[in-house]
């Protein structure tokens, strides 16, 4: 075992060796390996944020016809350092008749559900924290805990609005939750498990290919279930004016922020890994460093695929959002998973290439299918002005 | 490693705090809250009881599965019909609900 | 794991399930109470990975915490006339309850002495075969087939009768005036 062929463990096996050397109990240093192992794990995701936050900042402005951050460091690298130290250092204001307990606890949970994501996700091929053979539904309700507390935080802001700002926040997260955890099931159904790392070994084809229709699904999905435009109803500040963390200021909304682009930057890691086929590539098996760069690859290119679609749509009203999921996406999941299901039991041991091919096929003439029944719904015509009018007056 | 006993013994002390939560709260949603104790009990129970077996019959996890299910459907029902009693009435409190006493 | 440091945090999740579900049944604030179960249910939840099914822990998060304690904190909230809430229990009432419950309590612990296999042990690793078993079991018709479309007859009768029974008819008449 090398450093080029498993570096996690290689940098594992030297710190209990070390640790031995000190004479500790032997349970004892696997302990603080492991605590030491989470702590820096958390810390660096955490400081990736500030790379994410600033790559946002900087598309969306050239998507806009504007520069972004640019005074700080070079390219603006180092803006994200200045903010926050103003958030840091901004006071905590806690209005009057608030549930102290679950006011303060709320922004640290909603960010420990995103982060215990991170426990079971395959960065490379030997190198994972856990391998869960529940994977994909821990991640569900890891994420049902974050909206619990999304709930809770706008009920103990004492606050009309934050309380309306966390019902419309936990309806759509949890209408959005439906059709998402019907698109991660196409992987599963694929792998025959729920376990990320079997799923990630079984993508000889990537699941992209097998299901476009469900990856589609699965990235609009979790465009809502962050919250992004054109989803970000709950957070518009003309609208709601910041829905459920109206009141918290300081630290604890930075929270919030932090735990918003960390949610955002997770769900692409998923995405890349049902879909995109995780670490795969020629040469990952033998060299997990080159998994872990594919990885970042499609990471980034999922991740850019959220940015640019923020930087364009327009907002979507509450009801449009729920008649979506509800009427369109809910029951094309269902219909699409029951089909997919029927599909493999027929085409059993043809070829590889027929059974993609057949997958394929069948997912497009779905989503054929799909655009041609919205097409038939049209919106109401807007009331024309005529035009003679205008000019008259 | 872990006695079978003590997740007997967790069980039924849990039985029995959800038992004194439904004779003791006045409101329908507190006894709504005392019930999902003795639901959650009873699925320890029924887990426990399988998993000291052979677990080749999967009746045990079966039954468990199925308590999840009717538990989730029960508590949706229930807070309907309470949501639909406050709507009529403008309270939970179980004591002030008692049109059919004499 | 060595067993003393394995029966330590087994028994402090243990008090964490039994003292958060105490404080649920006496919190006033109905608020509390639901919040304090989740703390409960997720112990729980803990005590299901003891046991070695870790399937279960995750459904039990899933269904408990995600779906119930989010149903319920909704309704306290829907049904209340100010932010507080005042609940007022009669002395006379607990002593009755707490008496009925002890109770209740001996009678079920002295049943259990009883059962054979009361003094046997189970093992804490992960039984991850269980999980496609239990998958045959729900939906072969051999087996437990019949049983789980019947649940989800069930659940789909409450989901219509939730949907009825909560839709507000005055307001809906209101608005078509």
């Amino acid at each position: 075992m090398t450093f080029w062929t498993d570096p996690i463990n290689w940098v594992l096996q030297i710190l209990e060796n070390l640790l031995a050397s000190w004479g500790l109990n032997h349970v004892l240093s696997i302990f603080i390996i492991n605590f030491l192992t989470v702590v820096i794990y958390c810390t660096m995701i955490l400081v990736f944020v500030f790379f994410l936050i600033w790559l946002e900042r900087k598309l969306i402005a050239r998507m806009q016809d504007r520069l972004g951050p640019n005074r700080v460091g070079p390219w603006g690298i180092l803006q994200s350092i200045p903010d926050a130290i103003k958030i840091f250092t901004k006071e905590y204001i806690t209005p009057v008749g608030v549930d102290k307990v679950i006011y303060n606890l709320a922004p640290i949970i909603v960010v420990a559900s995103v982060l215990v994501v991170w426990a079971i996700i395959p960065v490379a091929p030997r190198w994972f924290a856990a391998d869960l053979n529940v994977g994909v539904l821990y991640i569900i309700a890891v994420g049902e805990l974050g909206i619990l507390m999304v709930m809770m935080a706008g009920w103990s802001s004492n606050n009309k609005f934050a309380l309306l700002g966390a019902f419309r926040t936990s309806a759509q997260l949890v209408s959005y939750e439906i059709p998402m955890a019907l698109a991660m099931l196409v992987p599963v159904f694929m792998a025959r498990s729920m376990s990320l790392n079997t799923i990630i070994t079984n993508q000889s084809v990537w699941n992209i290919v097998l299901a476009p229709v469900a990856f589609i699904i699965y990235f609009l999905c979790s465009l809502a279930e962050v919250g992004r435009a054109p989803f970000d109803l709950l957070e518009a500040e003309s609208e709601i004016v910041a829905g459920y963390h109206i009141e918290y200021s300081g630290l604890k909304f930075g929270m919030f922020f932090v735990g918003d682009f960390l949610h955002a930057f997770t769900i692409s890691v998923l995405g890349a890994v049902l879909f995109l086929g995780g670490w795969r590539g020629p040469g990952a098996e033998q060299y997990p460093l080159l998994g872990f760069v594919y990885m970042t690859v499609k990471i980034i290119l999922v991740y850019m695929l959220m940015m640019v679609v923020r930087g364009t749509l327009p907002r979507l009203r509450i009801d449009q959002m729920m008649d979506f999921t509800w009427k369109v996406m809910t029951p094309l999941m269902m219909g699409l998973l029951v089909g997919m299901i029927i599909i493999d039991s027929l085409i059993v041991g043809l070829s590889p290439w027929l059974r993609t091919g057949a997958f394929l096929a069948f997912n497009v003439i779905g989503a054929v299918i799909t655009l041609w029944a919205l097409g038939k719904h049209t919106m109401p015509k807007p009331q024309e002005f005529p035009l003679e009018d205008l000019n008259a007056s | 490693m872990i006695p079978f006993a003590w997740y007997l013994l967790i069980a039924a002390a849990l039985f029995c705090i959800g038992l004194f939560g439904v004779l003791t709260r006045r409101s329908a949603i507190g006894i709504l809250l005392g019930l999902e104790f003795m639901l959650n009990a009873v699925n320890i129970n029924f887990l426990a009881f399988w998993r000291a077996g052979t677990m080749q019959a999967m009746s045990g996890a079966v039954f468990s599965v199925i308590i999840f299910a009717v538990a989730a459907a029960e508590v949706a029902v229930g807070l309907a019909i309470i949501i639909s009693v406050y709507r009529s009435r403008r309270t939970v409190v179980v004591a002030e609900i008692s049109d059919l006493k004499e | 794991m060595p067993l003393n440091l394995l029966y330590a945090v087994f028994i402090f999740n243990a008090i964490v399930i039994l003292g958060s579900a105490i404080c649920s049944v006496t919190a006033r604030n109905l608020i509390h109470a639901a919040l304090w179960m989740v703390l409960s249910f997720f112990s729980i939840a803990i005590l299901f990975v003891f046991m070695g099914i870790g399937f279960f822990a995750v459904i039990q998060i899933t269904i408990y915490i995600g779906a119930i304690a989010v149903l319920i904190l909704f309704a306290i909230m829907l049904t209340r006339r100010s932010m507080q809430e005042q609940e007022d229990k009669r002395l006379k009432n607990v002593w009755v309850a707490l008496l009925a419950v002890g109770g209740v309590l001996t009678v079920l612990v002295m049943t259990l002495r009883q059962i054979p296999i009361f003094g046997e042990s189970i093992s804490t690793t992960q039984v991850d075969e269980m999980v496609p078993a239990l998958g045959k079991a729900l939906t072969e018709p051999a087996q437990y087939g019949l049983l789980f479309e019947l649940a989800s007859v069930l659940l789909l009768a409450a989901l219509i009768g939730a949907i009825y029974l909560a839709f507000d008819r005055k307001k809906a008449e209101g608005e078509e005036k």
